[in-house]
């Protein structure tokens, strides 16, 4: 190597070293936003067999809400991954199937019929396309009193229902196996300062368009008349809502709702 | 290396200076001149060997740091694979890097813990004489794995060390290291044996290696075998919650368990035959390998699992084989062919299963896997010179995979793929300067897990919920490169390259899918410099700047933006001998505009060498992280919960594994 060259290589790597002999810098966290929750108003549904159910009173136990991106809520849809941070079950750098992005934990005494905040979420911010919440089992330590009739179920509605001429009032008191979670729940939102957070009980799919109460035929429901519809526990109408009320298609909201 | 840059510059010069022979004039006899060809693209890379035997490595996987552009991350300790970074790819433990060793394919199709998992702990550093990467794609022999490139590692020892060589070697974390050595001019034999408490926390070692290797005259050409088994026993610590670090509640290199590790075991063995016969030579091998492997890892805590915890033991076993053969053809002074056919096997069963924190398996496993992989490829390329100055390649590579696959836990599969991957490059010397051109297509294949689809969720439409069909992943790269030598010391080699994926797939480890990644796209430079100012030192300085998104434009997490090394190596007559290590890491993007942190570290090592007793002895003393600098080497985002005193929170947040404080280690080292 020529003379000059070799200084210039000495002033190479001497500029390289000098300079960042050994440091470390700090890393950068993301940070969440607080964005409220809010519980949309439940509307009322019309049933295959052409009864139309109109609630009156609706309240729900939910547990930490979680608001994801990606997921099961979504999977295939392409690019969901795109702003994946997994969930590193198998070992940090594995990829999951969603993310949390957005979390409201603690049980919460939901009325859908008066809708409005549920608490303030924090959220990372971007597009969501879910939300994961539990189903809880009312008690005393959520506030109330011990008449209740939301007391020992997760969901309390209270309806009319009307075919024709015929009315109907119900009240009937779904409970919800321990430790039960929906995941999934559609809530294509974007969390951006002042954005709010959606969630909803339908009673009817707004994807599939079925009703929770399908297949209900409550007038056989009322065989003395008196127009009263009174569900016991374990009865096939209780049975039922359960088991409509575990899937995620009933909390869930379109696009356009979100709007 | 001297002599070989010369040598090379001086079979560039008829590119300068090509004329015509005069036929007047008698034929001389031919003169065989040995030297190191240039490389064919701009991605080519040979690292010096100097820098391989002065390079404080404790393993051979800390010898890839020496592949410009590749950055080596251990998140667990010594004894596992490391995750691998290179031209904007996070290769995990090995998806998207192929390496071989001694042409035995390592990457491990499949492994419970990583498909393409790669473990360098098979072979110990002192008997690694040669390593040449392939950054992107461009040869048409390149294999599974390859969507980010290529490392070939070779066995030997250097001529003017054969002999027994003998080192003992303590360190600052308590470790005690014996390494045996005895190479011949066609045998190697080395064990070695090791065990460290390691940095920090539950990061301790146990771990023998054997290699050999010998080569025999058969048939007019050169049989080769080569055979190397390991054991290793080795913690394995969690991630440590970086609000934890800044809070004081944890130190950077702790751990949260101390009861996580893992058992590692390999055997290899293989026999190659070459053979050149006038314008033919002729290469064939045939390899075996066995593995198992069982790894405790727990790195959410009680996230998922509040009474348990987190942890999972997963187990692979597997048994591989497979045949290779390569001929290269020299068709007449302008053309050559190349065509290889390589077909493997690999035969495994593995299982994964809840570990409570208590150490009681559930026996409900999350899997239970059985699977068998082949793989059948063909290439075939043209090598044309239509003048002395440029070099034109161009060929394809055709590859099937067949998996059949039982998951006691999600059902059972089986599946045929193929794919195709062209692959060109050419090469223009003028005068001092070498442009290089090349496309090539990547290929990796599904794991066989892919193709088993898991019964859907009963409320779920199947097709939604059972994710995409398992394919092959294409990563199609181009490659534009300059290299320039005005010196017999001195090159420079700068590259620019774009990668683009058009439909990303993995297997999703948690869900039992196989998931869609979307779009990725790739682009960045590379600059190579090799000093040799003195015949006693050699340098070799390199920068890498990348840009890795997602089609939407989110960075793929993880990736180093920029990637700096300065890698030295000091062989003087006097017997002192010295290396010296600095990586420049810049910020890595972790989503949502989380970064992990920019670092630089040196490592060196000094050493002196005298004779002594009839013998030569040497003392080497190799020290890690010369000023002691608190870096993180791999950082994560993903939720954990490991203190059920305080709220559970699944939001993601900043996780780290430490790189190596300051640790010292002295050897001794004789040579009878």
């Amino acid at each position: 190597m020529r003379p000059r060259t070799r200084v210039a290589a000495g002033a190479l790597c001497a500029a390289l070293v000098g300079p960042i002999g050994g440091c470390g810098g700090d890393s950068l966290d993301a940070e969440p936003l607080a964005l409220p929750v809010i519980a949309h108003p439940v509307a009322a549904t019309v049933t295959d067999l052409g009864y139309t159910v109109t609630p009156t009173a609706a309240r729900q136990v939910l547990v930490d809400l979680e608001f994801t991106r990606g997921g099961e809520a979504h999977a295939g849809w392409p690019g969901f991954l795109s702003l994946l941070v997994g969930r590193a079950h198998a070992h940090p750098g594995h990829a999951a199937g969603g993310a949390v992005r957005g979390e409201l934990p603690g049980r919460h005494v939901v009325d859908w019929m008066a809708g409005g905040p549920l608490g303030e979420a924090r959220v990372l911010p971007g597009p969501l396309d879910g939300v994961d919440l539990g189903l809880g089992t009312a008690g005393p330590e959520d506030g109330l009193s011990a008449g209740d009739g939301l007391i020992g179920a997760n969901l309390l509605i209270e309806a009319t229902v009307s075919r024709g001429a015929q009315v109907w009032s119900l009240a009937v008191a779904v409970p919800q196996d321990a430790d039960r979670r929906i995941y999934g729940a559609p809530c294509p939102a974007t969390a951006e300062d002042g954005a709010t957070l959606p969630v909803a009980l339908r009673l009817t799919d707004p994807v599939e368009g079925d009703s929770a109460f399908d297949g209900v035929d409550f007038e056989a429901l009322d065989p003395d008349g008196d127009g009263h519809i009174d569900a016991a526990p374990d009865s096939p109408l209780v049975n039922r809502l359960k088991r409509a009320f575990q899937t995620h298609d009933h909390y869930g909201l379109t696009s356009e709702e979100t709007r | 290396m001297l002599r070989a840059l010369r040598i090379t510059a001086l079979l560039l010069a008829p590119a300068v200076c090509a004329a015509a022979p005069d036929p007047a004039e008698p034929a001389a006899a031919p003169i065989r001149v040995y030297g190191r060809a240039p490389p064919d693209a701009a991605g080519e890379h040979r690292v010096d060997q100097r820098l391989i035997q002065q390079k404080p490595a404790r393993t051979a996987d800390e010898l890839l740091e020496l592949v410009p552009g590749l950055y080596v991350v251990q998140h667990g300790s010594e004894g596992k694979g490391h995750q691998l970074y290179i031209r904007g790819f996070d290769a995990l433990h090995g998806s998207d890097v192929e390496v071989t060793l001694e042409g035995i394919p390592l990457n491990e199709p499949g492994n419970v813990h990583g498909h393409g998992y790669v473990d360098l702990g098979l072979v110990m550093p002192e008997v690694v004489r040669g390593i040449v990467a392939t950054r992107g794609v461009s040869a048409v022999t390149q294999g599974d794995f390859a969507t980010a490139g290529s490392v070939a590692l070779r066995v030997g020892v250097d001529p003017a060390e054969r002999g027994l060589r003998v080192a003992v070697e303590g360190g600052t974390t308590g470790r005690l290291r014996g390494v045996a050595r005895w190479a011949g001019d066609e045998a190697l034999l080395a064990v070695e044996g090791t065990r460290d408490a390691g940095f920090g926390q539950n990061r301790d070692l146990r771990r023998a290696t054997a290699v050999v290797r010998g080569e025999l005259g058969v048939g007019g050409g050169t049989l080769t075998g080569f055979g190397a088994a390991t054991h290793a026993d080795f913690g394995l610590p969690s991630a440590v919650r970086l609000d934890d670090v800044q809070a004081g509640r944890v130190g950077l290199t702790d751990s949260y368990t101390d009861d996580t590790g893992g058992r590692s075991q390999r055997v290899v063995g293989g026999l190659r035959f070459a053979r050149r016969v006038d314008g033919l030579r002729l290469d064939a091998g045939l390899w075996v390998q066995g593995r198992a492997l069982r790894l405790d890892e727990r790195f959410t805590g009680y996230l998922d699992d509040a009474e348990r915890g987190d942890g999972h033991r997963q187990t692979h076993g597997a048994v591989s084989m497979g045949i290779d053969t390569r001929l290269r053809w020299r068709l007449g002074p302008r053309w050559r062919l190349l065509a290889a056919v390589d077909w493997a096997v690999d035969d495994y069963a593995q299982t994964q299963a809840p570990l409570g924190d208590d150490g009681a398996l559930d026996p409900a496993l999350d899997r239970d896997l059985e699977a068998t992989r082949q793989r059948a490829a063909v290439s075939a390329a043209v090598r044309w010179r239509p003048v002395p100055r440029l070099s034109l390649e161009g060929g394809v590579r055709a590859a099937g995979w067949r998996f059949d696959a039982d998951d006691g836990a999600h059902g059972a599969g089986g599946e045929t793929l193929f794919a195709l991957a062209p692959r060109v490059r050419g090469r223009l010397a003028l005068g001092r300067w070498l442009l290089f051109a090349a496309y090539g297509r990547g290929l990796r294949p599904p794991e066989a897990r892919a193709v088993v689809r898991p019964p859907a969720a009963a409320d779920a439409p199947a097709d939604r919920y059972q994710g995409g069909a398992a394919a092959v992943t294409v990563a199609d790269h181009g490659e534009l490169g300059v290299r320039w030598q005005p010196d017999v010391g001195l090159t420079a080699t700068l590259a620019g390259f774009a990668v683009g994926i058009e439909r990303e797939q993995i297997y999703d480890h948690v869900s039992a899918t196989t998931v869609e990644r979307g779009a990725t796209r790739r682009a960045g430079a590379e600059l190579d410099v090799a000093l040799e100012p003195w015949p006693w030192l050699y340098a070799a300085v390199s920068g890498a700047a990348v840009q890795a998104r997602f089609a939407d434009g989110a960075p793929i997490p993880g990736v180093p933006t920029l990637l700096g090394r300065l890698e030295a190596a000091v062989e003087h007559p006097w017997g002192i001998t010295a290396g010296l290590s600095l990586l420049a890491l810049g910020p890595r993007p972790l989503g949502d505009g989380a970064e992990a942190a920019p670092a630089a570290v040196v490592d060196a090592a000094l050493g002196y060498r005298w004779a002594a007793f009839g013998a030569e002895v040497a003392v080497e003393l190799a020290v890690e992280n010369v000023f002691d600098t608190a870096w993180r080497e791999g950082e994560y985002r993903f939720a954990s919960w490991w203190d059920r005193s305080r709220p559970r929170s699944a939001l993601p947040a900043i996780h780290a594994f430490a790189g190596s404080p300051r640790q010292g280690r002295l050897s001794l080292v004789v040579w009878l």
